[in-house]
């Protein structure tokens, strides 16, 4: 083969180009710490990352959607502690009044008593939560129930929030817990109305309506335990799955530095070569000698 | 007798200094691309007369030469492209900063955040900001791509005259060297000259040449003539009726769409890329926007706001400009429709769930994608494009140098051969000068015989 200067140099500047290339990708990708820094690179994987990372964003989002709820539920489970404790010392005041061994005016105290007990049942009843009222159904700017009646002025709608791809949840209870079945605000309102009567046939019949209640709210309360619980076991879920499509995502796009950073240097090498051999084929030729 | 000595010896002083010459001017063009180097062809006078150079040769395979010209108009084309990509793969380029992706998610994540407290107007402020940055990240990307693609015609207009510029020039060597060829003048120069402003053609827009029996060159583009013998015929830019530049061919035929069909040249990517590929995109971005207001709307209009009334259109948008003019509709949070009945206010989330559904729907519009990854995959299939593209462009890169190599191997200048030729070329001189000076002493013995 007949080699001519201009082969020599030409080939020469195309190797130079093929490092100079060659070394500002690695460059880039050990600065920017990513393999992939332009679709072109490989849209495969691209492709692959873009969706994981949808993915990852939505977990997020879900994430937060399931600590609202949960806050939500927390709210609920206390108010429902707290009706649970007024029902137990109603339960206590109608059996101690029950009994023969209460007087008149013992029984007129004790009214007072379940006086101030539905004052503190409806502001229960009444919770807010971010300033809504948790217990109205959709119709949160309402308040559920007022002391002009014992009705529920809420309706009967779940507020549902989505927990992941296409799941949603519902995570409030309607206020008519309290007045279906048995009236708490109207038991309350016929107790202290029996005491003040002395009617001790009322103030006995009274202890199963509140037992009733209790039950009623009771079994609703294990039910918001369970949700809680169940919430918090996705959440974790939700928290593994974004663990491992991160580990995933940084192996499909991150540089592996221990790969890279020797790359770089044998680069780095083959351009010196490159610069110092060009230099020594090109010092020599015939003129050179014969002068 | 003695005379012939002097004309042998001054034939071959010329022959020497001809060849010194040629030698020279052959070191001279080393790194001269394009040049085909010289040698001299000597041959003997007849009668031992000495000797003679017959003509100065260009060495030159024909067919490597024509080959590498050929090759150059796909070259020319795959790079003019992948310098376009480039930029437009710069505007979807959004794996390291902000832009519709990034907005999109955000968006949706304010819905899901009303979609938590529907009544809690902040909320709804925050998802608006979110709908509004949306939209002008889509109207960006689409004054973007226009910009891209307006770049464009001036690059043609400056190649198309570029390309009428090397015609003329070309007619006008084709008549040189045909008059030079028959007075037997010296025509390498001319004849390197043409093959360089043929190769340059080829890059420009892929041209293809035939040579006549009388040495001229033809030069057609996509079968038309733009170079016949010694006459040219001008290619020419006029505004089409949308503004774009159209290609004329000899005052008449509009030639737009065949280059186009080439594939070969800078002007076939250029016409490509400004009326098939951005045009492409522009559509698709079109079609997302226009499908996410519609999607939207649709639902937005089925679901109540906080007064209670039907909900209103979203987004605006203008059918003619969908991404160039997408907009929020609304300005107050509250007219934002998340309840599905005008009684269940203020926390029914219930059209905001249907608007979340929207999200993972696949869409007729969008060829069965979701909004989420049509948008997607507009990112990758612009990767996917330059992706090949540039393949293509590093495999007729390797095509093109394996035959500019051939080319060298056969037409370059080699330092070492030609200062051996220097060497030889010195020798002959002295010695025939030599000749000359022994001529002449027996010229002088002859002389002095009769003194």
């Amino acid at each position: 083969m007949r080699i001519t200067q201009g082969i020599i140099h030409r080939s020469f500047l195309i190797n130079l180009d093929n490092i100079n290339e060659k070394l500002n990708k690695k460059f880039q990708q050990i600065s920017s710490g990513k393999r992939i820094t332009r679709p072109s690179d490989d849209p495969v994987t691209l492709s692959n990352v873009m969706q994981l990372k949808d993915s990852l964003k939505r977990i997020d989002q879900y994430k937060k959607n399931i600590e609202d709820a949960i806050s939500w539920l927390n709210m609920t489970e206390s108010a429902f502690n707290s009706m649970e404790n007024i029902l137990n010392r109603l339960e206590e005041i109608a059996i101690s009044m029950g009994s023969d061994n209460s007087s008149p005016s013992m029984r007129k105290t004790a009214a007072e008593e379940v006086a101030r007990i539905k004052e503190q049942a409806l502001m229960i009843a009444n919770t807010k939560f971010k300033g809504r009222y948790i217990f109205s159904g959709f119709l949160t700017d309402t308040a559920p129930f007022t002391t002009a009646d014992n009705n529920y002025h809420g309706d009967e709608n779940s507020l549902e929030v989505e927990v992941d791809d296409g799941l949603k949840i519902s995570y409030n209870v309607a206020g008519s817990l309290f007045t279906n079945g048995v009236n708490i605000f109207q038991l309350m309102d016929d107790l202290k109305s029996a005491l003040n009567n002395n009617d001790t046939d009322a103030i006995k019949a009274s202890i199963d309506k509140i037992h009733d209640a209790y039950n009623r709210i009771n079994i609703t309360h294990a039910g918001i335990g369970a949700k809680i619980k169940t919430l918090k076991n996705m959440k974790d879920e939700l928290s593994d799955r974004s663990f491992s499509f991160e580990k995933i995502i940084s192996q499909k796009e991150d540089v592996d530095m221990t790969e890279a950073i020797p790359k770089l240097y044998i680069y780095q090498t083959a351009y010196q070569a490159l610069l110092n051999s060009f230099a020594k084929i090109t010092s020599v030729n015939l003129f050179n000698i014969i002068g | 007798m003695i005379i012939a000595l002097f004309d042998i010896a001054l034939s071959s002083l010329k022959v020497a200094q001809q060849g010194l010459e040629v030698s020279g001017n052959n070191v001279a063009n080393v790194e001269t691309a394009g040049y085909t180097r010289r040698t001299i062809v000597v041959d003997q006078l007849p009668n031992r007369r000495g000797s003679i150079v017959k003509k100065v040769r260009r060495e030159i395979n024909p067919f490597v030469s024509k080959s590498w010209q050929d090759e150059l108009g796909p070259l020319g084309y795959y790079k003019t492209k992948d310098n376009i990509l480039n930029e437009l793969e710069g505007v979807f380029n959004e794996l390291n900063s902000e832009g519709i992706k990034q907005a999109l998610q955000d968006f949706w994540d304010a819905w899901q955040m009303v979609s938590n407290d529907a009544a809690d107007i902040s909320l709804r402020a925050s998802l608006l900001q979110r709908a509004k940055a949306l939209t002008h990240a889509i109207r960006v990307k689409k004054s973007q791509l226009l910009k891209t693609r307006s770049f464009i015609d001036p690059e043609i207009d400056t190649l198309v005259q570029h390309v009428n510029d090397m015609a003329k020039r070309l007619s006008e060597l084709n008549s040189k060297i045909k008059f030079g060829k028959i007075a037997k003048q010296d025509i390498n120069d001319l004849l390197d000259e043409r093959d360089r402003i043929l190769r340059e053609l080829s890059e420009a827009v892929g041209i293809t040449s035939v040579k006549d029996p009388d040495g001229q060159v033809n030069v057609f583009l996509k079968g038309q003539a733009i170079v016949i013998g010694s006459q040219s015929f001008e290619i020419q830019t006029q505004m089409g009726n949308n503004g774009d530049i159209h290609i004329i061919w000899n005052g008449s035929e509009d030639i737009t769409d065949k280059i186009i069909g080439m594939k070969r040249g800078k002007l076939s990517a250029y016409l490509e890329l400004r009326d098939q590929i951005i045009p492409d995109y522009i559509n698709k971005l079109d079609i997302f926007a226009s499908q996410l207001a519609d999607q939207i709307n649709n639902q937005h209009k089925a679901g109540y706001d906080l007064y209670g009334n039907q909900g209103e259109d979203f987004f605006k948008i203008n059918p003619a400009n969908p991404a160039g003019s997408i907009e929020v509709n609304l300005d107050d949070p509250k007219k934002i429709a998340a309840s599905s009945t005008a009684s269940t206010i203020p926390s029914d989330n219930k059209n905001v769930l249907s608007i979340l559904e929207i999200r993972d729907k696949s869409i007729a519009a969008l060829n069965g994608m979701s909004i989420d990854n049509f948008y997607n995959h507009i990112i990758t299939s612009i990767g996917d494009l330059r992706y090949t593209n540039s393949n293509s462009l590093k495999l007729q890169e390797r095509i093109v140098q394996g035959i500019q190599e051939h080319f060298d191997m056969i037409s370059g200048v080699n330092l070492d051969e030609e200062a051996a030729n220097v060497i030889e070329y010195q020798y002959m001189y002295t010695a025939s000068a030599k000749l000359v000076s022994i001529a002449e002493k027996m010229t002088e013995v002859i002389i002095n015989m009769g003194a």
